[in-house]
């Protein structure tokens, strides 16, 4: 028996809300013509099942139909097409702190919310000091919520949702509540609401999360079904994607034009020699304007020049957004010959992985002569391309880490007394 | 192994997941005692910030219609008299009962719309807003009750046993004015100036009611108003039951049960037909 099921589920929506008057006044001053309305399919041909227990989180870009699907799930939108069912109680985790009642105290509140979320009024009663407990409010639950900070407030709401025991929680995009301990702790009880055998159905836009508590994942793309499937796959599915796409994506406010050369502001040099083309493409060759972070990256470049120059140095650099540079390399300290003359020559470097922060990035490219006093181009963060990553923390760097704890029994203590220099 | 192909995915899962078994909703009982709770809580919290911050508390309830009365006695009972016998006893009657429809009419059309978050939330039963505002507005009649027999008692004298139907003729009012509330709740979704009609339309239809005149006494031919008007019923029954102390209009009484119920059932249509798309609306 399954807990949700999805057939061929279809929702569509007005394009414009013209020629359909939203007044009284418009309905009868438009004679009651009532344009046609022209529909697009938000969602279409959802299908899928989630068995008892089963943790499912949802990904796709935003207008996916993501929220459309689990509001279909949660029974508030209906359908255009096809039919959910549902076997158990829902619960669900949507606009924490939406029905709080700012004159009323935080006792009243629990229970007109706990009512409001699915409970009886004896449930409430019965689970009252563990929502009080769990909320850490104390004595401020008998003063008004409009006393009450913001983050008493989610809080004080998350704790009541979190009690409410359903059989299938909806949760959309709410884990992220108060401080990072109170966010642990959130995530701490939805785990446990979902290893007492609870289903899930998550709506995130937190890779991590979904991969901490989802066991199947489920991508839609412009209201269609991209893949459903083991979290692993098909959040390594979505990523990819969501790389491939970051031309039209969220990784669109990161400036993915190259700069236009300009002599002495971003281009200087003496242009004896020439740098042409530079092409930025994937380890595999694609060409690319985003990777993940760890991925490779393979800069590739053309140059020539009138007369044949020999040696030269060719130089190759990534900046970060803040223009402090990241890593430079040149053909001189590899020990790479080269020369420049008349006839084209392309030159490639591939990092193999680029453990960079998320962010906008830009390629700068160069060419001197073989002992660097002369610069014959030189293109100045020039070339772009975006870093795709998880979390947003601090600096530079993302490699791969490994924490380890050990307890060392035995060992002695470490000394804290200060010494000081006598 | 990612279901690439959701086509193939669907035929794998009709494999394994068999129809929902079972009613996948709580037993009826439990129903029912859920939406008391509901209903209740709501309730409450409408009525404790409504007055409790407020210097008269529930003072207020009672405020706006001993305004009317005093209004109206002055204007009809002195200025320009009226003859109706026990004058102030059949006002506060008209009043008290008008005050409940017209309130709970104009806020009906806000009851969707002021609430999204109740709408929005999963499994919540947007239904019961509308009996929610009946509701609020029938306790304020309740409150008022007491008074309204005060003044009975000093006028007219002690009640008599025709009071014993007075429950029976608040049941009639309240599920006429429900399906009004219906209708006046999904239209407002739908279209947002019903509130300013409604108030109008009220405005009009609170002189054609008697609430504080008596058509009869003016024209026979007014007893029109009287007849169609299913609050001049309601009103009337009031006025029967308590002042002249006669059984109301049961006919009359029955067949604006009738009445409601059939609005009732042409309001609910519309109102599940739009209530389809309220989330989307708010």
């Amino acid at each position: 028996m399954s807990a949700i099921v999805v057939r061929d589920l279809g929702k569509r929506f007005r394009k414009l809300d013209r020629g359909r008057p939203s007044t009284l006044k418009g309905l009868f001053l438009s004679g009651h013509r009532g344009g046609k309305s022209e529909y697009f399919w938000g969602l279409r041909h959802i299908s899928f099942g989630i068995a008892h227990g089963r943790a499912v989180g949802v990904v796709g870009r935003n207008g996916a139909g993501k929220s459309t699907l689990l509001r279909m799930i949660g029974g508030v939108i209906r359908p255009d097409e096809g039919a959910v069912e549902i076997g158990g109680r829902i619960g669900a985790l949507l606009e924490i702190g939406a029905g709080l009642t700012d004159d009323l105290s935080g006792t009243e509140n629990i229970y007109v919310m706990g009512v409001v979320a699915g409970m009886l009024r004896d449930e409430v009663e019965a689970r009252f000091n563990d929502i009080v407990a769990f909320s850490e409010l104390g004595d401020f639950i008998d003063r008004p919520v409009r006393t009450y900070s913001t983050g008493m407030k989610m809080r004080l709401a998350f704790s009541v949702a979190v009690h409410v025991e359903p059989e299938i929680l909806l949760i959309d995009e709410v884990l992220v509540v108060g401080d990072q301990a109170f966010q642990a702790k959130c995530m701490e009880r939805v785990k446990a609401i979902r290893d007492a055998g609870c289903t899930i159905f998550l709506v995130s836009h937190d890779p991590s999360q979904i991969r901490e508590l989802c066991d199947d994942v489920l991508f839609l793309k412009e209201g269609r079904v991209v893949a459903y499937g083991p979290t692993e796959e098909t959040m390594a599915l979505f990523e990819s994607s969501m790389v491939e796409e970051s031309v039209d994506t969220a990784v669109l406010s990161l400036p993915q034009t190259a700069r236009s050369l300009e002599h002495n502001v971003n281009r200087y040099g003496s242009r004896e020699a020439e740098i042409g083309a530079v092409e930025l493409r994937s380890v595999e060759g694609k060409p690319i304007k985003a990777i993940r972070g760890g991925e490779g990256l393979m800069v590739l470049f053309h140059y020539r020049s009138e007369q044949t120059i020999d040696p030269v140095v060719a130089l190759v650099a990534i900046y970060a957004p803040d223009h402090s540079c990241c890593v430079e390399i040149n053909t001189l300290y590899a020990g790479l010959a080269l020369h420049s003359g008349p006839e084209e020559q392309m030159l490639s470097v591939s990092f193999d992985r680029l453990d960079l922060a998320e962010g906008a990035y830009f390629v700068t490219v160069g060419l001197f002569s073989g002992d660097w006093h002369q610069c014959y181009d030189y293109h100045a963060e020039v070339y772009p391309f975006a870093v795709i990553g998880d979390r947003i923390d601090k600096g530079y760097l993302r490699p791969p880490v490994r924490w380890s704890t050990k307890r060392l029994s035995g060992a002695p203590a470490l000394s804290l007394e200060h010494r000081g220099a006598d | 192994m990612c279901y690439a192909n959701s086509e193939l995915h669907y035929r794998r899962m009709l494999l394994i997941c068999r129809p929902v078994e079972g009613p996948n909703r709580m037993q009826a009982w439990q129903r029912t005692i859920y939406l008391r709770d509901l209903l209740r809580e709501l309730i409450v919290r409408d009525f404790k910030v409504r007055y409790q911050r407020s210097l008269l508390g529930i003072g207020w309830s009672w405020l706006k219609p001993l305004a009317q009365l005093v209004v109206f006695l002055f204007l009809f009972g002195t200025v320009l008299p009226l003859d109706i016998p026990y004058y102030a006893s059949f006002l506060f009657a008209g009043v008290l009962a008008w005050s409940w429809f017209g309130n709970a009419a104009a806020a009906a059309a806000t009851s969707i719309t002021a609430n999204p978050e109740l709408v929005r939330r999963p499994g919540f039963p947007v239904r019961l807003l509308p009996v929610l505002v009946v509701m609020n507005e029938a306790i304020h009649f309740v409150l008022a009750l007491p008074i309204l027999l005060a003044v009975v008692a000093w006028e007219v004298g002690a009640p008599a046993a025709t009071l014993a139907v007075l429950p029976l003729v608040m049941i009639v009012q309240f599920v006429f004015t429900l399906s009004i509330a219906y209708g006046v709740a999904a239209a407002h979704v739908r279209f947002r100036d019903t509130q300013d009609a409604v108030g109008i339309i009220l405005m009009v239809a609170f002189y054609l009611t008697p609430v504080f005149y008596e058509p009869t006494k003016l024209h026979a031919g007014y007893a029109l108003i009287n007849r169609f008007n299913p609050m001049a019923v309601v009103i009337n029954a009031y006025r029967d039951v308590l002042i002249a102390r006669q059984w109301p209009d049961f006919a009359g009484l029955f067949a604006v049960l009738l009445l409601s119920g059939l609005l009732m059932a042409v309001c609910m249509w519309f109102f599940n037909r739009q209530s389809a798309g309220f989330v989307e609306e708010l």
